[in-house]
This record gives structure tokens, C-alpha cells and sequence, in this order.
């Protein structure tokens, strides 16, 4: 009976600890929300600098108001701009990563030809160089191609990294080398054994790599900070901080509208996400 | 169901960027709907401050005193500052002259632009200290030939209108004041931004002379387009 009601306690602990690290986590999104429905004067109210500060506080909106959207959608027509620059950046990434990954992680895991592991060590070390590393090499050769200041300079570096591969490569090491040699004996060709046999197999994986990398590339900043010199071309995660200046309040509907697309694709894929297993 | 709820969210997804698609393509005909209508009046007096730093060495002119007392100096200074360097304009100057080796007095004061020409290199002004106050602490006369100008050029008038501006380089200024129940905004007037800080920029010169203030009963904010009535 004791054993039985020390057990509770301690789930009820688990809870509570596990309750206050979600609120932790959800705070800033609840309160971009929050933000995004009030008013501006009430907005700009909550973050004088007065002493009683943190008294002005809230996640309430006095009045609720849907005026920063409207200031968004319809007076910033600059910031469906870099909404539109945004995407058209990270989809061709998110694309050519994705395929580039398949198919080198297919090569690494279940063809054989020479020097295999080798490459693939070699893979493994750009993994764990950090970008800031190639970032000065990277820039040259753009600049070199001529591709400066323009989204193909954004592109191209992001579209092919070793991570993808990486983790590609440990789900396709799960598919059973029986399926792929039974194929094989009844003749369906390499391309047929990836889209038919592996693929299905490893769609999880794919899933996490799609919503990884969207998500990565999506918030990029450094890169068009370095690469992009035309403003007119800088996707949302850059200039999402210009929207503030005159108007604090319209930058939380721009967060909120900025994170629907990751939101989308991460709830489209939500179910192989979860149940992928590496 | 799970089928169902992926139909859902491409629905949705596509619903999102179809909403973003038609108001990115008819941004322009919402915008200009949307634009308040203003009316429009001169501007009288204003107060705009353009505060445009430039740290250069100079070497007098021979014309400049050995003690310092009536320099004159010859700088030579972007040609986007050609509005500022008129005949007869004040420079805030601070000097800084060699008195030995290695010893340095600083001054501060006003000089008057007494010459000015166009060269290849840009406007060359040539300016007289009219006066010199010694910085706390420095009590030593100035004299020898290296003269360290910092200049602050600045104008008493319009020193509001760019202090509360929304200021794009070759765009428009927009914000004087704003009144009990309306906000009344200087229109247009062309800038030339010359370093990236609110107080750095110059005014052309035409808006210089003639401020128009719109004013508008419907709310609008820094730097937005407005359609004139008058």
C-alpha cells in the first residue's frame, strides 16, 4: 500500500517536471500568438521600459485584434515578397537534397564498388565541419561562377551537405539485403530495387530529412547576410527583423504566418516521422 | 483517416499559398486602395538635424596663425555634401593641433566656409575658425601645421523632421509631428543617406527650402506612400 502511493508520487512528479518543460518550450510560441491578436498600443504598452516592466506582461489581449494580419497581408506587400523568396529557396534545397541523399545513401549502403567506405569517411568528416569552415571557399567559387547576389548562391551550397546522406545511409542499412538480392535474381534493374524496394522502406526517413532540412533552410540567415547583397532578394528569416522598426507589433504576425509552412509539412508528415526508426 | 487528415492538410496547404499568391498579385491594387487620402499644406518653419561626420587631417592653409587663433583650413569633402557647404555655412570643428612631439591640444569650435570649389576628388571648401574654446583641462596655446578636424555639420532648422523620420535612401520623409488626433507628416522630401544611423543624412536642397506637410485623418506610419489631394 506504501510502495503503491510512493509510485504515484513519483509519476505525479514526472508529470508536473515534464508539465513545466513543455510551458517552457510553448511560452515563446504561446506568446508570439498572443502578441499577434493584440493591439499595437497594447503591444507597444507591454514592452515599455518602465520599472514595472514585467507587470505589463500578459497573454491575454485586452481587445482582441486582428489588425497586425491585416497590417501584414495588405499594407506590407514587401513581406509576401520575402515570404515568396523564402520558399523559392528553400523548396529546390529541400528537392535536391533530398534526392541527392537517396541515392548517394543507396550507392553507400547497398551497391559495392571500390573504395565505398573510404568516400563515405570522407562524408563523414564534412558532416562534422562546421559550415563557417567552407563558408570563405564556398564564397570564392560563387563569386567566381558569378552566381553572387542571386538565390542560386543560396542554393547550391545548401543543396548538397553530408548530412542528408548520413542519415539516409542508417535507415537504408535496415532494409534486408533478401529483398534486394530476391529482386535482383528476378531481374528488376538498380533504379527499380531503390524506388520499389528501399524507398518504401526508409519513407520515415525521408520525412525527417524533408522537415530537417526545410526547417534548416528555411531559418537561414547567415548565408544571405553573406551571399545576398540586394535586399529585395533576402527571404523572411532576414528580413522578418526589419518589419519591427516601425511597428512592433506586426513582426509577431509575421512570425506566426513564417512558421504555418515548417508546421504544415511537419504535421503532413508527422506519422512516418514517428514511427521512423533508425 | 490518416488518408483524411493528409487531404486535409494539403487542402489547407494549398488554400495558404493560394491566399499568398492572389495578395502578392494584387498587392499593388489593395495598396493603393488602402492609401489614406491627405491633404496637403506648406510647411513652415521645421528643425531637421543632419549630423554628418568626417574625421579627416587637413593641413591649414597658409593663411592659418601660428597660435591657432584665426585658422583657416582647407578640406575637401564628399561632393553629396555640396548642399551643406555653402558660403557662409557653420562647421562644428574640433582640432586637435600638434604643440611638440608627440603632444596634442583639442579645440572645438565653429568654423565659417569662406571658399569652396569643385575638384575631381570633391567639394574643397576652405573655412576660418571663428571660435575656439579649449577643452577642460588644456590650457596650452595651439600652434604647428597638422590640424584634426572632426566636423558635425548641423542645422537648427528641420532638426524634428529627421529625428522622427522613416529615412530610405532616395526614398521620402515623412513624419514631423504628431497633433492631438492626426499625425501630420512632411511629404517628400529626397534624401541621400550617407552613413546608416537615423541623424546621418542629408536633405536636398529644394525640400530644404520648402517642406510641404501632409496631413491625414486616417492613420498612417513612417515612410508610407499616400495619395495627395491638394
Amino acid at each position: 500500500m506504501k510502495k503503491h502511493g510512493k509510485n504515484r508520487a513519483v509519476i505525479i512528479l514526472k508529470y508536473a517536471a515534464l508539465i513545466l518543460i513543455v510551458l517552457l518550450f510553448l511560452l515563446p510560441i504561446v506568446y508570439m500568438l498572443a502578441n499577434s491578436v493584440m493591439t499595437s498600443s497594447e503591444i507597444v504598452e507591454s514592452y515599455t521600459t518602465s520599472p514595472e516592466h514585467y507587470a505589463n506582461f500578459h497573454l491575454i489581449p485586452d481587445q482582441f485584434s486582428l489588425e497586425q494580419y491585416y497590417q501584414a497581408f495588405l499594407r506590407r506587400p514587401q513581406f509576401l515578397n520575402y515570404f515568396w523568396n523564402s520558399l523559392l529557396i528553400t523548396v529546390p534545397i529541400v528537392v535536391i537534397q533530398t534526392m541527392v541523399s537517396i541515392f548517394a545513401a543507396f550507392a553507400f549502403t547497398k551497391l559495392r564498388f571500390p573504395f565505398r567506405d573510404a568516400l563515405f569517411f570522407i562524408f563523414i568528416i564534412l558532416l562534422i565541419m562546421p559550415s563557417w569552415v567552407t563558408m570563405v571557399p564556398n564564397y570564392m567559387m560563387i563569386q567566381r561562377m558569378g552566381l553572387l547576389d542571386t538565390i542560386w548562391a543560396l542554393i547550391l551550397p545548401s543543396a548538397f551537405t553530408a548530412f542528408g546522406v548520413c542519415l539516409l545511409r542508417q535507415y537504408m542499412r535496415y532494409v534486408p539485403d533478401d529483398a534486394i538480392e530476391a529482386a535482383r535474381i528476378d531481374g528488376a534493374s538498380t533504379l527499380k530495387i531503390l524506388f520499389k524496394i528501399v524507398i518504401p522502406q526508409v519513407k520515415g526517413g525521408i520525412a525527417a530529412l524533408m522537415i530537417l532540412t526545410f526547417i534548416d533552410n528555411w531559418n537561414m540567415v547567415e548565408q544571405v547576410v553573406i551571399y545576398i547583397t540586394d535586399k529585395d532578394k533576402y527571404p523572411l528569416s532576414v528580413a522578418l527583423s526589419s518589419f519591427g522598426t516601425t511597428d512592433p507589433g506586426v513582426i509577431f504576425a509575421c512570425g506566426v504566418i513564417f512558421m504555418i509552412p515548417p508546421l504544415l509539412l511537419y504535421l503532413y508528415h508527422s506519422k512516418e516521422f514517428k514511427n521512423s526508426k533508425v | 483517416m490518416k488518408s483524411s487528415i493528409k487531404s486535409i492538410i494539403i487542402k489547407v496547404s494549398i488554400a495558404f499559398l493560394a491566399i499568398i499568391a492572389l495578395l502578392t498579385y494584387f498587392s499593388g491594387t489593395i495598396d493603393n486602395y488602402l492609401l489614406p487620402h491627405v491633404t496637403c499644406t506648406f510647411g513652415g518653419e521645421g528643425t531637421l538635424k543632419y549630423d554628418l561626420r568626417t574625421a579627416s587631417v587637413f593641413e591649414p592653409s597658409d593663411s592659418a596663425s601660428a597660435d591657432g587663433s584665426e585658422l583657416r583650413f582647407r578640406f575637401t569633402c564628399d561632393p553629396s555634401l555640396n548642399t551643406f557647404m555653402q558660403m557662409g555655412a557653420s562647421v562644428n570643428v574640433k582640432a586637435s593641433v600638434q604643440v611638440g612631439k608627440d603632444e596634442y591640444a583639442y579645440r572645438s569650435g565653429v568654423a565659417v566656409i569662406v571658399g569652396k570649389r569643385e575638384t575631381e576628388e570633391g567639394i574643397e571648401c576652405t573655412a576660418e575658425l571663428k571660435t575656439m574654446e579649449l577643452q577642460e583641462g588644456e590650457e596650452m596655446p595651439v600652434y604647428g601645421d597638422t590640424v584634426i578636424i572632426d566636423n558635425t555639420f548641423e542645422s537648427q532648422r528641420y532638426r524634428h523632421i529627421l529625428m522622427k523620420s522613416a529615412i530610405q535612401n532616395g526614398s521620402y520623409v515623412y513624419v514631423v509631428t504628431e497633433g492631438d488626433d492626426q499625425k501630420r507628416y512632411v511629404k517628400q522630401t529626397p534624401v541621400t543617406i550617407l552613413a546608416e544611423s537615423d541623424f546621418y543624412a542629408a536633405v536636398d536642397m529644394d525640400a530644404d527650402m520648402l517642406p510641404i506637410v501632409l496631413t491625414s485623418t486616417k492613420e498612417i506610419h513612417d515612410g508610407q506612400r499616400v495619395t495627395l489631394d491638394g
